[in-house]
């Protein structure tokens, strides 16, 4: 019996093996722009006032960091196996944890909206839609990126340093953000409220941008 | 047989075990990945066992009697007092960590008891050294770690030239690597016969030496060969593991194409020399030849490991000969 159900667990243990640890990779990537158009779903409804859409962006954002932390432990199980080299084992742990890192905040943003309802402020909901346009922007470009460095050198360079010049624009958008801010000067919760949320999706987009400028290490690391 | 003849044999055996145990040539197939490190120390034991058998012969009948003159009776306490120095010499470095080759030992011996021999008797000195044939020797010597380096820098030529139009994404840069291993693989192969044949020709000059001068009866010596293969794959596996271990790990993250170079231009050197009967230090040659690799692509080796290596290598023959000149002229005292 015991023989049975072991011989069974390694048939499972196969078959989840036919996917490769590629695959695994793609599919974090994926999860990576998912999660973010969410965070940036949930931050519209948010500025356009639908709360039934927030509350359902906001759980889409925290299942899809569920599943990318079901993927990383996949991915974490099969690090050690033979499918993988011992030199650029450390190098496939870091894209997997900066994967987990950029959902974990993008996570954040919409745990933080969740847990208040601020004033509808015209000025600020637009400055914040502008800012999920490109966030947008960056999730797309980091997932091709991640997707780019297993199978184009030339291409995912192009793309990091794309990803930089765009954060940019995310940085000036919240100067302007907080400058209005202050200029409207809110109630105090709402000031608190908008103040964090703005510097947790500049945060967010950090983390993204240092993943980005990571990626262009391993880069250099391996294209000679 | 003689008691004295009996001791020799034992310390040859003893002497090709201590060599097997020293000798880390399956550390850069452990390193890259190629092979675990079980699989890796059976399998070096195997090839090592296989140099033995078929190609010590030429540098062990080198190492053996023709380094000394015609003058010299090469005898039972000159073989001792060379098998004795070497052993203890080997257990010193060993201990202390220090890399030295046995080669080197085994030669710096010879010149301490011949130098013995040459007040002993009376004789001048230099009649006491076969000087043509120690010369091939030290060419061997100065020129095979050149050739090593040299060697070396050409392979990593070809080798990044190579890895440059197949490094387009991390998934062609593994599979290049995987492709790499299984060349190692094959190039560890014949670095690890070529010096289970060059390293066990330091035991077996000494019963060569033995068989010429009629001690041993020429019937037994492919017994005597394949004792001492035999005892070289069981240093190799009992104690050698732990060098291979050492090193293997040490070397850790090493990509398969970094090592590649430098185990092209050792193992073919080693063959080289091992077919044509030069006593070489493969030890010298393998570290030369990763400094050539090192330096073609802009990598300065450490400095002060470096000075201690290369410190030792220049050691190792002078203390030898004053420990074999010790040994054997308390040896002539005592009898």
């Amino acid at each position: 019996m015991l023989h049975k159900s072991k011989k069974n667990s390694n048939k499972k243990e196969k078959k989840n093996h036919k996917v490769k640890m590629q695959d695994l990779f793609i599919e974090a990537a994926e999860k990576i722009e998912i999660a973010i158009n969410y965070m940036c779903e949930t931050i519209v409804a948010l500025c356009n006032e639908n709360l039934s859409e927030v509350k359902k962006y906001s759980n889409l954002t925290i299942k899809t960091e569920k599943e990318a932390d079901r993927l990383y432990e996949q991915i974490i199980e099969r690090m050690y196996s033979r499918e993988t080299l011992v030199f650029s084992r450390p190098d496939r742990l870091y894209l997997s944890n900066q994967i987990e890192k950029v959902i974990d905040k993008a996570e954040l943003v919409v745990r933080r909206i969740g847990s208040y309802k601020p004033s509808h402020i015209p000025e600020l909901a637009d400055l914040l839609i502008e800012t999920t346009n490109i966030s947008k922007q960056i999730g797309t470009l980091l997932k091709e990126t991640i997707i780019k460095v297993f199978t184009d050198f030339d291409a995912a360079d192009n793309l990091a340093n794309k990803i930089e010049d765009i954060r940019r624009e995310i940085r000036k958008l919240e100067w302007d953000f907080l400058k209005k801010l202050y200029k409207i000067k809110p109630d105090f919760p709402d000031l608190l409220f908008y103040d964090n949320l703005i510097q947790i999706i500049a945060i967010t987009i950090d983390k993204a941008e240092e993943f980005a400028d990571g990626i262009n290490g391993l880069i250099c690391k391996y294209r000679l | 047989m003689d008691l004295v003849v009996l001791i020799l044999i034992i310390l040859a055996v003893v002497l090709a075990f201590g060599i097997g145990a020293n000798d880390e040539t399956m550390a850069n197939v452990v390193s890259s990945g190629s092979l675990k490190l079980k699989y890796a120390v059976l399998f070096g034991g195997v090839l090592a066992f296989l140099g033995c058998l078929f190609l010590s012969a030429n540098v062990g009948k080198t190492i053996g009697k023709s380094l000394l003159g015609s003058e010299v009776s090469y005898n039972s306490f000159m073989m001792m007092a060379i098998l004795l120095s070497t052993s203890f010499w080997l257990i010193i470095s060993s201990k202390t960590s220090v890399p030295i080759s046995t080669t080197h030992s085994v030669v710096g011996s010879v010149f301490g008891i011949s130098f013995v021999w040459a007040i002993a008797t009376g004789q001048n000195y230099f009649l006491s050294i076969n000087w043509i044939k120690m010369g091939e020797v030290a060419i061997g010597w100065v020129l095979s770690p050149i050739l090593g380096f040299c060697g070396a820098i050409i392979a990593q030529l070809i080798i990044t030239r190579f890895m440059k139009y197949r490094s387009s994404g991390l998934i062609q840069v593994e599979k290049t690597e995987k492709f790499f291993q299984y060349i190692i693989l094959a190039f560890v192969c014949i670095n690890q016969i070529s010096r289970g044949g060059n390293d066990s020709a330091n035991a077996l000059g000494i019963i060569y030496g033995l068989i010429k001068s009629g001690d041993i009866a020429q019937d037994i010596e492919v017994i005597l060969i394949i004792i001492v293969g035999f005892m070289l794959m069981a240093g190799l596996i009992i104690i050698g593991k732990n060098v291979i271990e050492n090193i293997g790990t040490t070397a850790g993250k090493m990509r398969p194409s970094d090592s590649l170079a430098a185990e092209i231009s050792a193992s073919l050197i080693i063959f080289g020399a091992t077919v044509f009967g030069f006593p070489v230090s493969g030890s010298h040659i393998l570290i030369f030849a990763l400094i050539g690799s090192a330096r073609m692509k802009g990598i300065t080796p450490d400095k002060k490991s470096f000075r201690r290596m290369v410190s030792s290598w220049f050691l190792t023959f002078p203390v030898a000969a004053i420990l074999s000149a010790v040994i054997y002229t308390s040896l002539l005292f005592l009898v």
